[in-house]
């Protein structure tokens, strides 16, 4: 859209509005007695999202529950990491999930597991047991940094790292979940 | 466990009760007592409700992602929301984003997101905690993230309208501007949950037991609405076994 601000109905009350001092209020010239605030628009650089399936025109589907057309329609770059890629032009077949249009498109990668530890509909699950060892490394600055060395900076490509969290999973097969703040841990029965 | 039904089975049945027919109730992320709230409520008084639970291909009637659900939300089509907060305070307000100062502080938490907004534009805000405590319930949060109320001049159809914690349940008095007791689960005392609670509670003396589950509410609870919430939260329904 490229308008410079939206004015946005809520916010007002907040500490939103006193942590970031471009977050704005003003009377809404259509209507006085109402305060709004106001927010600058954001441009990101680069957006990169994972899809289903990608072609060499650019066109990308991926599931429709996130904010992949969104994102991609804002940044000035856009990567699309995709599980396969189609040899047709998938803006002429039926598809499941969302079409973002080649147009909006400046790389697709092809990544399969690429959304690893989190979800591809229709791939694959979650990864919770790499999810919950990931929630323990981020506890300190050192356990973080050993588990950045461990996937991601010691690894050569993506094809290593999913081979170590493939072995990390099989050597641990019930981590415990991380008690941290607002993580949600209810009490089993014990009747 | 002598009471025959878990905490969270109390909370789902507290937080079902104060759903409606033919209301509009959406859940967000990481509330799966909620979900199966909504569920419940539909299964009993509620078959008319219109639920929209994020995670679910079974309840999610958008194909426009995240966008498509905020700008439903913003035109003030959503009854009830859900949220929780790492601290909760009297006057309803709820800190999601620090706790300390918001340039040091002592824990950095996910951030609001979505409850920047919703509060405002959603007609109930129900909030729910697991672990009623001090640490929770304080007298002042260290960051508002959302207020349980405002001032008029700015656009507001609804706001906090109660907490449904493990303990009990406090429900926000609108001309008042506060979280109030309005009810002990069975089992729990006033004085546990004032002892535990950062902020005078100004209960009716003696205070109002919640109802407890139900037969049918928990035999709804174990088959039919485990099953569903499996496909959302696998790991909270392997965690939650009342069976076992």
């Amino acid at each position: 859209m490229n308008v410079p601000f939206a004015p946005v109905r809520g916010l007002l009350g907040t500490d939103y509005m006193k942590i970031r001092p471009d977050f704005l209020r003003m009377a809404n010239p259509y209507d006085p007695e109402e305060e709004i605030a106001l927010v600058p628009a954001l441009t990101p650089d680069v957006a990169v999202f994972h899809g289903f399936r990608g072609d060499r025109f650019g066109n990308v589907v991926t599931t429709d529950t996130a904010d992949a057309k969104l994102i991609a329609q804002a940044a000035r770059r856009v990567i699309a990491t995709v599980e396969e890629v189609a040899a047709g032009n998938l803006a002429e077949e039926p598809h499941t999930g969302v079409l973002v249009s080649g147009v909006h498109v400046s790389a697709v990668v092809r990544a399969p597991r690429g959304a690893h530890p989190t979800s591809c509909a229709g791939h694959y699950g979650d990864d919770g047991e790499h999810i919950r060892a990931y929630m323990r490394a981020a506890g300190s600055d050192e356990s973080f940094r050993a588990y950045l060395e461990r996937f991601i900076l010691g690894t050569r490509d993506h094809g290593e790292y999913l081979e170590r969290a493939e072995h990390t999973r099989t050597l641990t097969p019930t981590l415990s979940l991380g008690e941290g703040e607002g993580a949600i841990s209810m009490p089993s029965n014990s009747e | 466990m002598t009471a025959g039904y878990t905490p969270a089975e109390m909370m789902a049945v507290a937080i079902a009760g104060r759903l409606r027919d033919g209301e509009t109730i959406a859940v967000g992320a990481v509330s799966p007592i909620p979900a199966s709230a909504c569920l419940l409520a539909k299964e009993t008084h509620a078959p008319r409700a219109r639920l929209i639970l994020l995670g679910s291909r079974e309840h999610f009637p958008f194909n426009g992602g995240m966008q498509e659900f905020y700008n439903f939300a913003m035109r003030g089509r959503i009854d009830v929301f859900f949220g929780s907060g790492a601290q909760i305070d009297q006057s309803g307000s709820f800190n999601l984003n620090v706790i300390g100062e918001h340039d040091h502080p002592r824990v950095r938490l996910p951030g609001g997101r979505a409850q920047g907004v919703l509060p405002f534009v959603v007609k109930r805000t129900i909030l729910f905690r697991t672990d009623h405590s001090r640490r929770v319930f304080v007298p002042r949060v260290d960051f508002v993230t959302a207020p349980g109320s405002g001032p008029g001049g700015v656009y507001r159809l609804g706001g906090v309208n109660c907490v449904v914690s493990d303990l009990a349940v406090l429900a926000f008095h609108p001309e008042r501007a506060r979280l109030e007791l309005e009810s002990v689960h069975p089992g729990v005392s006033l004085d546990e949950v004032q002892e535990r609670t950062g902020f005078p509670l100004h209960a009716l003396v003696p205070a109002p037991i919640t109802p407890p589950p139900t037969a049918r509410e928990l035999d709804l609870l174990r088959t039919t609405i485990r099953e569903r919430l499996a496909t959302i939260y696998p790991e909270f329904v392997r965690a939650e076994r009342p069976s076992d």
